[in-house]
């Protein structure tokens, strides 16, 4: 996934922002607010939550500037961020409640607004696939989401989850094996879907 | 290729690792079996939705704001009013001051000023400044502070060497620092002087001990600085 910012006017503005310059980083909180809210509320499923997270987010990323490395895509440490307050507001979920409430996972799609596909077995297909999701373990969700949405690669997953590459492989692996089999339940008596992908595919 | 295999192999596919005879393999059983035509399917499905989708939900529309006033807030001092920008601010703001403090205070100070305690020994201070109206302009009000201050500070001197003649008339017997002022009045009404006088003094220099001194030992007027010696005939201890 391509930054929101030109790679040059993003070094630009960190720069500026690094010097202290608050105009600097808030064309970054623009370039950046979308994409960090998607991925964390695909995480805590609470709006109000996943706002607060990436408020906070924002903010601890004004404030360790310095220790950006450039070595590093700016989306990568952001994440990095935003992924461990996620992990924390989670713990701090299941403290109180005893555990996760995933009952609050589900029904990912049903956003009347989606622009990705407008037909019933479209709609069914994409609610199908984002309730397998959000029944994913953090970790795998985290790398599903980091994989597809944002691109990265296996190296830059691991920064962001705190493990190897090859655990984050692990979690990709992992993910698909209980995505197919969710699916696979889950459409298996649905002709309307499996006739959809059916011409999907043949298309 | 069975089925099995083939699920096996979909994650090195599905990350571009397949190749040569094993892609080949792959793609052949693709085609011939359709419960994995639809497994691929599904799965390139879950790659473009979650690629793809828009959030349910959407950020607050003053999210922005928000962040950037809880930066703002949270920011140290230091950082938010950097070095530079508070010199050109305070410099601008002492300039103003500086303006309006002159433009107030010099034109109402009067230029012969009565002294109170003086007036017991028949003393008055004729204080030079010049008389400057608010018409003039900045320039010429502060030439005129400035030379006031050049006035004061050779009148204090002037002073400081009549105290100093004083005390050695007095039998040399003190030997006072005169860097010291607050003191000043002490050494004076130690020296031998009627009563009144050394109170005066003494009172007086807990005010300003440089005038209290002059009020209190020198009974003249002290016009010109450059002309205490011959002023200092004039009063007596």
């Amino acid at each position: 996934m391509q930054e929101a910012m030109a790679s040059g006017d993003l070094k630009k503005a960190i720069a500026r922002a690094k010097r202290g310059h608050a105009d600097a980083f808030q064309q970054i909180v623009e370039a950046f607010k979308d994409r960090l809210f998607a991925f964390v509320w695909r995480i805590v499923r609470d709006h109000h939550e996943a706002e607060d997270i990436c408020q906070q987010a924002f903010v601890k990323a004004f404030e360790s500037l310095r220790s950006y490395s450039e070595k590093y895509a700016f989306s990568t440490w952001l994440f990095t961020i935003a992924y461990r307050m996620s992990l924390n507001s989670l713990r701090k979920r299941k403290a109180l409640s005893g555990e996760v409430d995933f009952s609050r996972m589900g029904d990912g799609g049903d956003d009347a607004g989606q622009t990705l596909a407008n037909s019933e077995e479209a709609r069914r297909l994409r609610t199908c696939i984002w309730e397998a999701v959000a029944q994913l373990s953090t970790p795998q969700k985290s790398a599903v989401l980091l994989f597809y949405r944002e691109g990265k690669s296996c190296d830059e997953i691991g920064r962001v989850l705190g493990m190897p590459a090859v655990t984050v492989k692990s979690h990709l692996h992992r993910a698909r094996n209980r995505l197919r089999e969710r699916l696979r339940t889950e459409l298996v008596d649905d002709r309307m879907v499996l006739e959809f992908l059916g011409e999907v595919h043949l298309a | 290729m069975n089925c099995a295999e083939f699920e096996q192999l979909i994650d090195s596919y599905l990350d571009g690792e397949l190749s040569g005879s094993l892609r080949l393999e792959f793609d052949a059983h693709r085609l011939r079996c359709r419960r994995c035509q639809l497994t691929m399917v599904m799965m390139e499905s879950v790659g473009s939705v979650v690629a793809s989708d828009r959030p349910v939900a959407a950020l607050s529309d003053d999210f922005t704001e928000r962040v950037m006033e809880t930066i703002e807030t949270r920011r140290p001092w230091s950082v938010r009013f950097r070095p530079t920008r508070v010199a050109i601010v305070a410099g601008a703001v002492l300039q103003a001051a500086a303006v309006i403090g002159l433009a107030i205070w010099l034109p109402l100070k009067p230029a012969v000023e009565p002294v109170g305690p003086a007036e017991n020994v028949g003393v008055t201070v004729a204080v030079d400044t010049p008389a400057v109206t608010p018409d003039e302009g900045l320039r010429d009000r502060l030439a005129s502070e400035y030379a006031v201050q050049d006035s004061r500070v050779a009148r204090r001197e002037a002073l400081f060497d009549m105290i100093m003649a004083k005390v050695e008339e007095a039998g040399g017997v003190l030997v006072a620092d005169f860097s010291d002022l607050p003191n000043l009045a002490r050494y004076a009404s130690a020296l031998a002087v009627s009563e009144d006088v050394a109170r005066a003094s003494t009172r007086l220099g807990e005010a300003n001990p440089w005038d209290g001194l002059l009020r209190a030992l020198l009974p003249l007027e002290v016009e010109e600085p450059e002309a205490p010696p011959a002023a200092a005939d004039q009063h007596s201890l």
